[in-house]
């Protein structure tokens, strides 16, 4: 199973399937205390943030200032999916060679890695979509 | 609830401090490191003076980045520190001494990138600048925040430079009222404020958000914004015990409150209020 899925975008860019490689499961460090000390809060966030509970979000991927576009730019992503796993993504689409990008919600502010894309998604959409401004440099201080 | 009651729980939440022991293998020797830090500040804005300390009995530490370790779990710097205490060390007497204190261990190599923000900035004398990237992380959460509350986070952006300079300080520096001078212009009117900003934070998880939009007729209590979340559902439909925390205290009895109520009173210093669970 892919993590990202394109969609028709409406402003006419290819929609080819697209597939982000080694993003596919998401890996969402369990660290040892809660097995240790609240085993079951494991089995119970496991269980709650699964892929049977998770929807499909879109996103629309948009640049600023010079940095390139990615085609197609909008796709659909499981809602249980992070920030990180969304930077990691474009960081491989767009080859950054410094492994850094600055991605934007509401051309406003910078999300955590750790934020769920669905939880993103509920509070900030913009019509059905999760608009994303990814930038190389710091783009709103 | 007076207001002097109120004033009074503001106040005892502003002061929350805790007892912390850093612990620092050099060859096969440990050395400590006790301070004692704000409940509501955060454990990067720490590190340089750390890193001063640890400079005495290793050269260059300061150009490494630090990072610490609780029980294996990286500790996230980004978070506030009564929060990381309350999730991660109160229920565990193991990690505790005799007079609570907070026992973690301070690692310089081996920096988890896939779990902790980087430090990416250095000063001109090449030690990292642990300040800049802590602030770059809560500007932009009382900017989320400020969005969530207001619609949008033109409040922040319209804040002066003095404004924004003054809340960064008091933010850094600890100061009440210098914080409240300028925060107080971020928040809207009680009648406008759209959704408010609220996570639910388990250790090693991503963080919970559930969205509590204000604009119905009836306002909800915590535990209708609760029940809201998948993960509390899951642990309701399997009737298991829990209870919520905020600032070390067990805030069972406010299950029944107003959000609106409960915000004002245990919000942190980037207007968001962090819930941790807590089974019982």
């Amino acid at each position: 199973m892919s993590l990202l899925h394109s969609e028709s975008d409406t402003s006419s860019e290819s929609s080819t399937q697209n597939t982000a490689s080694n993003s596919s499961k998401e890996s969402v460090h369990r660290p040892s205390i809660i097995q240790n000390t609240e085993g079951d809060i494991k089995h119970i966030v496991s269980q709650a943030t699964s892929d049977k509970n998770a929807f499909k979000v879109t996103i629309r991927f948009q640049p600023i200032g010079s940095t390139p576009s990615i085609t197609p730019r909008v796709f659909k992503i499981s809602s249980n999916s992070t920030i990180s796993t969304l930077k990691r993504f474009l960081i491989k689409r767009l080859k950054v060679k410094n492994n850094l990008i600055y991605v934007y919600i509401q051309n406003s502010f910078q999300p955590l890695p750790d934020e769920m894309v669905g939880d993103l998604y509920n509070l900030f959409k913009v019509g059905n979509e999760l608009i994303l401004s990814y930038c190389h440099t710091v783009a709103f201080g | 609830m007076c207001a002097d009651q109120l004033i009074d729980i503001k106040d005892k939440i502003w002061n929350g401090s805790i007892n912390i022991k850093l612990e620092y293998d050099i060859g096969e020797k440990t050395f400590d490191y006790i301070f004692v830090a704000w409940r509501l500040s955060y454990f990067s804005l720490y590190f340089e003076q750390i890193a001063r300390h640890f400079e005495y009995f290793e050269d260059g530490i300061s150009k490494r980045p630090l990072w610490l370790q609780h029980d294996k779990h990286p500790v996230e710097w980004h978070l506030p520190i009564g929060l990381l205490y309350d999730t991660l060390a109160s229920s565990q007497s193991v990690n505790k001494t005799k007079g609570n204190v907070w026992k973690l261990q301070l690692k310089t190599s081996e920096y988890p990138m896939d779990k902790l923000i980087p430090f990416l900035k250095h000063k001109p004398d090449e030690t990292i600048d642990f300040e800049h990237e802590i602030k770059q992380c809560i500007v932009n959460r009382l900017k989320q925040s400020c969005f969530s509350l207001n619609g949008s986070s033109k409040k922040i952006m319209q804040l002066s430079e003095k404004d924004s300079n003054d809340l960064w300080t008091a933010i850094r520096t600890h100061d009440l009222s210098l914080f409240s001078s300028v925060n107080h212009k971020i928040i809207p009117r009680e009648s406008e404020i759209q959704k408010i900003p609220f996570v639910i934070y388990i250790p090693g998880y991503p963080l919970l958000q559930v969205p509590v939009p204000l604009k119905t007729n009836e306002r909800p209590t915590l535990s209708d914004i609760l029940s809201q979340n998948e993960v509390i559902s899951e642990i309701n439909s399997q009737s298991i015990q829990w209870v919520p925390f905020v600032h070390g205290l067990n805030i069972e009895c406010m299950l029944n409150v107003d959000i609106l109520t409960v915000w004002y009173l245990f919000r942190y210093l980037d207007n968001f209020i962090y819930l941790s669970i807590t089974l019982k």
